[in-house]
């Protein structure tokens, strides 16, 4: 991801006061995944 | 109408020098910090020169005890009051702690935790007073992952940002003081030529950096 986007989120994220934001819809499902899944999910990906 | 201030740690490239670049172009002035006097510099004269906006940098080591207070001071001597802050600064170690001595981690925790919190506990006061503010502590997905062998403080000193900053958002809330973590994936700076992960990073597919889970994990 390009810093611009990062940043340009985060600006729109602390202007809605949102608590934690993370950028791109991939990072969100992968953190979401791993905090369900914290090892499983990982060795199904490198599989 | 009376500019608004903003601080940022690590401006001096990345996605602080971003953030300096997107808000004065919404007309902030700022107050940018970073160690390189050089690069801020040019950043500075940069900014003013495109966008004609108030401007101060400083050149400050993070990693210096004193470092949050001289910022502070400076700021109350110029009667600048901030109204966003953005807690950017930050770099990664390659490398097992048994590899490193402790004056770098120390460093590394001083600049990433300990000036972070700092910052805030120096800042936030007045945001809570006026009833206005925006913090933005640029935290990483890193925190939120499985932890990695050889990246030992990275993700902990993350993962510290993101707790700390859920715990100050629900203080600040009442205050109308805005306050996240902000959390990018692999990001396309020079971060990546400090920490020694360049050549992981360019095979990744652009907008495609989750896949680099695989890598959290391949040890």
């Amino acid at each position: 991801m390009d810093a611009a986007d990062v940043v340009s989120q985060g600006l729109k994220a602390v202007e809605n006061n949102q608590m934690i934001y993370i950028n791109g819809w991939r990072n969100q499902m992968t953190v979401r995944m791993c905090k369900y899944f914290p090892e499983g999910f990982a060795r199904l990906l490198i599989k | 109408m009376k500019k608004k201030w903003a601080l940022i740690t690590g401006a001096s490239a990345g996605i602080g020098a971003e953030f300096a670049s997107q808000l004065a172009a919404k007309g902030w002035s700022l107050v940018l910090i970073a160690r390189r006097t050089d690069k801020l510099s040019e950043i500075k004269r940069m900014l003013i020169k495109k966008h004609q906006i108030n401007c101060h940098a400083l050149s400050i080591d993070l990693s210096k005890v004193k470092a949050n207070q001289e910022i502070f001071n400076f700021c109350q001597e110029n009667d600048i009051h901030i109204s966003m802050l953005v807690n950017n600064a930050g770099y990664g170690i390659p490398g097992d702690i048994e590899a490193t001595d402790w004056k770098t981690l120390q460093d590394m925790i001083q600049v990433m935790l300990s000036s972070l919190v700092e910052l805030c506990h120096l800042f936030y006061p007045f945001m809570k007073r006026c009833h206005e503010g925006q913090i933005i502590n640029v935290a990483s997905i890193a925190g939120l992952m499985p932890a990695k062998a050889a990246r030992t403080l990275y993700g902990s000193i993350k993962s510290f940002v993101i707790n700390f900053t859920q715990s100050l958002h629900l203080e600040a809330r009442d205050f109308n003081v805005h306050i996240t973590a902000l959390c990018p994936g692999f990001t396309y700076t020079e971060f990546h030529d400090v920490n020694g992960t360049r050549n992981l990073v360019k095979k990744v597919p652009k907008n495609y950096g989750w896949m680099l889970l695989m890598w959290f994990h391949k040890d």
